[in-house]
């Protein structure tokens, strides 16, 4: 209990610091006229009174840190601030009208396909592992190496192509009507239209299975040699019942922390996963924020997508501690 | 129960050194430090490393494959027009003229003139090598930048420890909770995409892991003989650093490099793909990528495969090597 307190302690601090980057990193940059210059194009005569009225009303002339306390404190209420490219004079969009609904169904997208991968990459690295250096083992290695090897734009726009437009087995894009569902019917509008999200939940799996097999694998590996296998087998214990009892739990142990690890991989490959299925979650809107360099709605996301990595990562650590008594162990010292 | 083979003879038989100019950064010797461990027999350990490499034909072959493309991809622009006025505008047969576009100069199938086809009006072959000049070269450099930021911070936080380590290491922390995408995403918004700004900004958003790993390889380096010897001297911290632990770590480096290298192509694709990278007449893979995407579609295959095909096979080979380069490091670990 008090490892897991630490570890939130830790957490917490690091999403300040990671606030702190994504804050400074543009805003020591940006100049706060110019961006008023480009919000007020749409409005009727521009002076230099009106530009300094903007920035005056947005807040913008404030010292950087008292910019900084007013954005978190808005941040951790929920409130991303405007969207000042989505913005035309006098209507401002905030971020959360840009946002709103596209983290949870990048959400709903990415997590069926990781766990699927993390069911198939299991068996598929304990098997290799068992039979090292075989004709499977190398077949397997190969294959895996192979996936791991090939970004994700090529994986998206082959799977696009081969599977959706000439093989028909799923769409090659995400109807645009998916984007007006609200998040709550989202997982049953996704069953019900599965043909549109088959492929780039594929796509996520090809994507995340490669790396998740060849720890499993190797993590095998490392038990295999273990003192503790070799005593099993002399006790003549079954190869069955080495494998489940002795090799299965220390070697899935460890994956739980490398899944955890993978989380921001996999967040990265579903943006363009999301890109080239024009599926509506988070993603797609970061690629579009990023050409018109919105930059308040990718401070946003980065944002999210950090807390998810850490939330990740301390769940992941938790369930590792909960698997694994050694660790509970040394954390209570 | 399939048996757990153990590596023992596994250079018996190797072959007696090779040349190919590969040898030369692992020699410690020629970097003027102290070895780590006495070695049994059988040469150097640059020698026994480079036998264990050499072992591994798959990254031998893909070590050849990228010296090969990376010498294409010098040589092949010089001698093969691929900008568009020079192929689409001239009025030889050798025109990449395509009847079923209206708009004349689009897309036409390899055919003896074109060897790959053509794209938009412009020679695939010659586009692929001139394209994988600019990727190549900000992924070397990139990976140079991962490289030297990377190694810096990590032997400064792991060698110093401490107050030092424990602050330099939760701002990694922080740096590596941000998705790498996302934060150079960001980057990217604020400091636009040229070439030296892309090979900045991959450089500075991918040296996270690079320093996580350098500052463990540190930490065991600060504590062996020769550190403590030199210290015992009176050796400063700096000189220990790069005189001793620094140059012992090349190995590690090196297989970090070879990743960094290859990651760094892939983000540059992505970026490139996502229209973020470099803009015409300047081409890299990814937008050739993304140029195809939207042809690929149509049935013209042949502006996608090949530079996929190229690709994935660059990335392959920098695994490739990457994994033979941790074996033959291995060895050297077997030895201390």
């Amino acid at each position: 209990m008090r490892y897991i307190l630490t570890r939130v302690v830790q957490g917490i601090f690091i999403l300040l610091g990671v606030s702190i980057i994504t804050f400074f990193l543009p805003w020591l940059y940006f100049n706060p006229r110019e961006l008023a210059l480009q919000v007020l194009q749409g409005g009727p005569r521009i002076n230099q009174a009106e530009i300094t009225a903007w920035v005056h009303q947005h807040g913008l002339d404030r010292n950087l840190l008292v910019q900084y306390w007013s954005w978190l404190t808005h941040a951790i209420h929920g409130d991303f601030g405007i969207a000042y490219k989505e913005s035309h004079y006098p209507h401002d969009v905030s971020v959360n009208t840009v946002l709103s609904g596209r983290l949870w169904r990048s959400v709903y997208l990415v997590v069926p396909p990781t766990i699927a991968s993390i069911l198939i990459a299991i068996p598929i690295g304990l098997t290799q592992a068992i039979r090292r250096n075989k004709l499977y083992d190398h077949a397997m290695t190969t294959g895996v190496f192979v996936l791991y090897s090939t970004p994700a734009v090529l994986v998206c726009i082959l799977m696009a192509y081969y599977f959706g437009a000439v093989l028909h087995i799923g769409k090659s894009s995400v109807n645009p009507l998916a984007q007006g569902i609200p998040p709550s019917q989202f997982p049953s509008y996704m069953i019900t239209h599965f043909s549109d999200f088959l492929l780039p939940m594929a796509a996520i799996l090809f994507l995340s299975i490669g790396g998740l097999t060849r720890y499993m694998r190797g993590s095998a590996l490392d038990t295999l040699v273990q003192d503790y296998i070799r005593t099993a087998r002399a006790k003549g214990a079954s190869p069955t019942r080495v494998l489940f009892r002795h090799v299965f739990r220390p070697s899935v142990i460890p994956l739980i922390t490398i899944v955890g690890l993978t989380i921001p991989v996999i967040i990265g490959g579903a943006l363009i996963v999301e890109f080239i299925f024009n599926f509506p979650g988070m993603g797609i809107q970061t690629v579009s924020s990023v050409q018109s360099g919105d930059f308040t709605v990718v401070m946003a996301i980065t944002i999210f997508t950090a807390v998810l990595t850490v939330v990740g990562n301390l769940l992941a650590d938790v369930f590792t501690a909960v698997a694994d008594p050694r660790v509970r162990l040394t954390a209570a010292r | 129960m399939a048996k757990i083979e153990t590596d023992t003879d596994f250079y018996a038989n190797a072959p007696v050194s090779a040349s190919g100019g590969l040898e030369a950064p692992f020699e410690p010797t020629h970097l003027g430090v102290p070895e780590g461990g006495e070695v049994a027999g059988g040469g150097s350990m640059g020698r026994q490393m480079l036998r264990v490499f050499m072992q591994n034909k798959l990254a031998v072959v893909s070590a050849l494959f990228i010296i090969v493309l990376i010498l294409m991809c010098i040589i092949v622009p010089f001698f093969y027009a691929s900008d568009y006025w020079t192929v689409a505008g001239s009025s030889t047969s050798g025109t990449c003229f395509n009847n079923s576009n209206p708009g004349g100069f689009g897309s036409a199938a390899p055919s003896a003139d074109h060897i790959l086809g053509c794209t938009n009006g412009i020679d695939n072959f010659g586009l692929l090598f001139y394209a994988g000049r600019f990727s190549l070269l900000i992924g070397l450099l990139a990976g140079f930048v991962t490289m030297a930021i990377g190694t810096l911070y990590g032997i400064i936080a792991g060698y110093r420890g401490g107050k030092i380590d424990s602050f330099l290491m939760r701002l990694n922390d922080v740096f590596l909770s941000i998705p790498g995408l996302y934060l150079l995403l960001l980057v990217i918004t604020i400091y636009g995409s040229s070439l030296w700004s892309l090979i900045a900004v991959i450089g500075f958003t991918s040296w996270f892991g690079v320093a996580r790993l350098m500052r463990g390889e540190a930490q065991i380096l600060r504590d062996r003989e020769f550190s403590q010897a030199s210290r015992s001297m009176g050796a400063t911290g700096r000189r220990v650093m790069f005189r001793h632990v620094l140059p012992n770590s090349v190995s590690t480096m090196m297989t970090a490099a070879t990743f960094a290298i290859g990651d760094a192509v892939i983000v540059l694709s992505t970026l490139g793909f996502l229209a973020l990278a470099l803009q015409p007449p300047d081409y890299d893979w990814g937008t050739m990528i993304q140029n195809a995407s939207t042809q690929f579609e149509q049935g013209w295959w042949w502006t996608l495969w090949p530079v996929a095909i190229v690709f994935i096979l660059f990335v392959l080979s920098t695994n490739y090597i990457g994994d033979a380069l941790r074996d033959a490091f291995e060895v050297r670990l077997q030895e201390r």
